[in-house]
């Protein structure tokens, strides 16, 4: 036997249960997986799944942290399965449920609905007057790299609902967008590129704006990809504030140019030449404009 | 039409700074004299809650204002995180403009007999 075999451990995975259609109520059942040091919990469900009951439920696609899936609340923590290793944290047991805050679908799947209908009524899209710009783009606009540091850790952002099942906020209060839209509106409200800043403090000025948080801060500590909505919505309570008060710098500035000629500088010196195409007919977008 | 909540919030804000300064100013009045002996808040000298002090400091338009202006601003800032903690209960509707209607009620009639007792207490010591 291998090394990896020798180490391997069985954890009893405690998976809540349910089906809409013939059970009343959740329920938890166990399985008995064997876990070698390494193995992640999206790897111990497809065993339960092949192994025990193919009927076990759950949503999951790339298996590698970065379509947000696979969410799902991990010995009473929202985590990433594909991303969190079992013995990470898990003893002898390891308790899996859907993320709280939302209804549950089936087994292990919440319905992210909601989530993204709040997401979309925030209008987290770059928004300008230019709309033919927009559609049918002709160059890129001109963003310098501090603009582009003032929201970009918020555009790391994979929709996985972790922080949504995390806010106790949210918990009692449906109203509430929660951290991952307001994140994104304030990713939006603070892009140099957006032209729609007083449209976003109007919706972000009722209920379903930043208002009602309590900084428990919990949102930043579950995020698998490091986001900080926490922080973002501070920032963006700051911003509103200082454009109900006039004092607002972003709230006047004109949304980003196009990138000018004398914008543009040739490659650095000691960067070599790209090499060749590979695929016939194919251009760079660099020599087409 | 109902006031957005940037306004409310920004108040909320605004009162609490506001609060800040004054109830600084009640503590270096009333319990931080002997650590910082300012004379024209204890004008008989002694301790602060001497009859001649109360008196003299109930005298001066500013100590009224001041107190009018702290139980104002006091009163926004507690019945508005009130309102909020109700809020989160989810409450319908209906209930959500009762609530509001509620503390907008007991908030105007507590200033009310608050501003009304800062100026009996002025004219009194006025004619005392």
């Amino acid at each position: 036997m291998s090394n990896t075999a020798e180490k391997t451990t069985d954890v009893i995975f405690r998976v809540r249960r349910f089906d809409p259609e013939k059970d009343a109520k959740p329920y938890y059942e166990d399985f008995t997986v064997p876990c070698p040091p390494g193995l992640v919990v999206l790897d111990g469900l497809w065993y339960i799944k092949e192994h025990f009951d193919s009927s076990l439920a759950w949503r999951s696609s790339c298996r590698m942290g970065v379509c947000g899936s696979c969410g799902m609340l991990l010995n009473g923590k929202p985590h990433l399965a594909c991303h969190t290793q079992v013995r990470e944290v898990a003893g002898k047991i390891l308790m899996v449920a859907p993320l709280p805050n939302f209804d549950i679908v089936r087994d292990l799947v919440p319905d992210l609905a909601p989530m993204l209908d709040k997401h979309r009524a925030l209008k987290t899209t770059v928004r300008r007057a230019d709309t033919e710009e927009v559609l049918d783009p002709t160059d890129q606009y001109w963003q310098s790299p501090e603009e582009l540091t003032r929201y970009l850790q918020f555009a790391y952002c994979i929709k996985c609902g972790c922080c949504m099942a995390a806010c106790p906020t949210l918990a009692t209060d449906p109203v509430y967008s929660g951290p991952m839209p307001l994140a994104q509106g304030y990713r939006y409200l603070t892009d140099s590129r957006d032209g729609s800043f007083q449209e976003r403090a109007e919706l972000l000025s009722g209920a379903e704006g930043p208002w009602r948080c309590h900084y428990a801060g919990e949102c930043s500590a579950v995020c698998p990809k490091g986001v900080d909505p926490a922080r973002a919505i501070q920032l963006m309570k700051r911003e509103l504030v200082l454009d109900y008060l006039k004092l607002s710098k972003r709230a006047k500035c004109e949304p980003a140019r196009l990138v000018r000629p004398e914008d543009r500088s040739g490659p650095r010196e000691g960067i070599p030449d790209a090499p060749e195409f590979t695929v016939e007919g194919a251009t760079s977008p660099a020599t087409e404009s | 039409m109902a006031i957005k909540d940037t306004k409310l919030w920004t108040w909320h804000v605004l009162a609490g700074l506001i609060i800040f300064v004054l109830l600084g100013l009640h503590m270096l009045t009333m319990h931080l004299n002997e650590l910082l002996p300012i004379a024209a808040l204890n004008p008989a000298g002694g301790h602060p809650i001497d009859w001649a002090n109360v008196v003299a400091r109930a005298q001066q338009i500013s100590t009224m204002v001041v107190y009018i202006l702290l139980l104002g601003v006091a009163l926004y800032h507690g019945l508005y995180g009130l309102r909020n903690i109700l809020m989160e209960l989810n409450p319908s509707q209906g209930l959500r403009g009762l609530i509001s209607g509620t503390i907008i009620f007991v908030g105007v009639v507590l200033f009310v007999v608050g501003t009304w007792a800062a100026i009996a207490v002025r004219s009194t010591a006025l004619g005392a």
